[in-house]
């Protein structure tokens, strides 16, 4: 898969399971993307969640997608953004927050973009190191 | 979920998001359950796999698993074990490790438990979590 089929693929399979560093071990969990396009991924969450502070203090993450027996990895930095515009569109496409951000502020909110390397698997990889390239 | 329900729901749902940590920096890539009961949460894995370098290295890991709505998530540590007493079942569950193994013999193939994980769950089809509540475990 080439980078715009990548993110076409995660853009259709946006659920991706989000892996973080806190202290010695890794934590991971299911986690939405906003967004996949040539900007990188965009990720919202609470930044009361144990995920935000876990990136505030080491923002090396990495995302596994997988749909269909393709699976999709993506590693790099996580970059914290605070653009209201953005996160006022998050709110409009989510209902879920809806209710939440009816009565808390959208500094409440946590963004980060992950514009990282991707390596793409397939069971025909059973024996293969992964190769990467940039998104 | 009860110790028993989570058990069920990974044999069920076996596909792991596994998620390693290396050189403080986060790994994850989908695995398949091989086994998961009272006596802990099996998985194998070629040798010569990134995952198992790591898992030498540093043992702690995460599973997530998510079907129909709930997220299981099992924190623990994947202690080696000898696949002598797996070898026949394995193949018959697995048969695409066959050329593998014919080829580079048993030893190739690692197989890891997991005993005396915890677990934590998060339904979302129940009323919304409070942001920022601890979590509450399980233990398995």
């Amino acid at each position: 898969m080439d980078k715009k089929e990548i993110l076409e693929f995660i853009s259709q399979n946006p659920i991706g399971n989000l892996a973080t560093i806190d202290g010695q071990a890794a934590r991971v969990r299911c986690m939405d993307t906003f967004r996949a396009d040539e900007d990188g991924l965009i990720f919202y969450t609470g930044k009361n969640k144990d995920v935000f502070k876990q990136i505030v203090k080491n923002p090396g993450i990495e995302v596994c997608y997988y749909a269909k027996g393709i699976q999709v990895r993506v590693r790099g930095k996580a970059e914290i953004i605070e653009d209201e515009a953005l996160k006022k569109e998050i709110v409009a496409k989510k209902a879920f927050l809806q209710p939440y951000y009816k009565n808390h502020s959208l500094d409440n909110m946590g963004v980060f973009r992950l514009k990282g390397k991707a390596t793409t698997w397939t069971m025909q990889d059973i024996s293969n190191q992964p190769t990467f390239i940039d998104l | 979920m009860d110790k028993k329900e989570i058990l069920e729901f990974i044999t069920k749902n076996a596909v792991a998001y596994m998620a390693t940590a290396e050189n403080n920096k986060p790994h994850v890539r989908a695995m398949g359950t091989y086994k998961a009961d009272e006596n802990g949460i099996i998985f194998s894995m070629q040798a010569n796999k990134d995952v198992y370098k790591q898992l030498v290295k540093n043992p702690e890991v995460e599973l997530c698993y998510f079907a129909e709505g709930v997220q299981v998530r099992v924190a623990g540590k994947m202690t080696p074990m000898d696949n002598k007493p797996l070898r026949d079942e394995m193949l018959e569950k697995r048969p695409f490790l066959k050329p593998q193994v014919e080829k580079e013999g048993w030893d190739y193939i690692k197989v890891f438990i997991i005993k005396n994980g915890k677990a934590t769950i998060l339904d979302m089809k129940g009323p919304p979590a409070v942001p920022g509540a601890p979590k509450e475990w399980v233990d398995l």
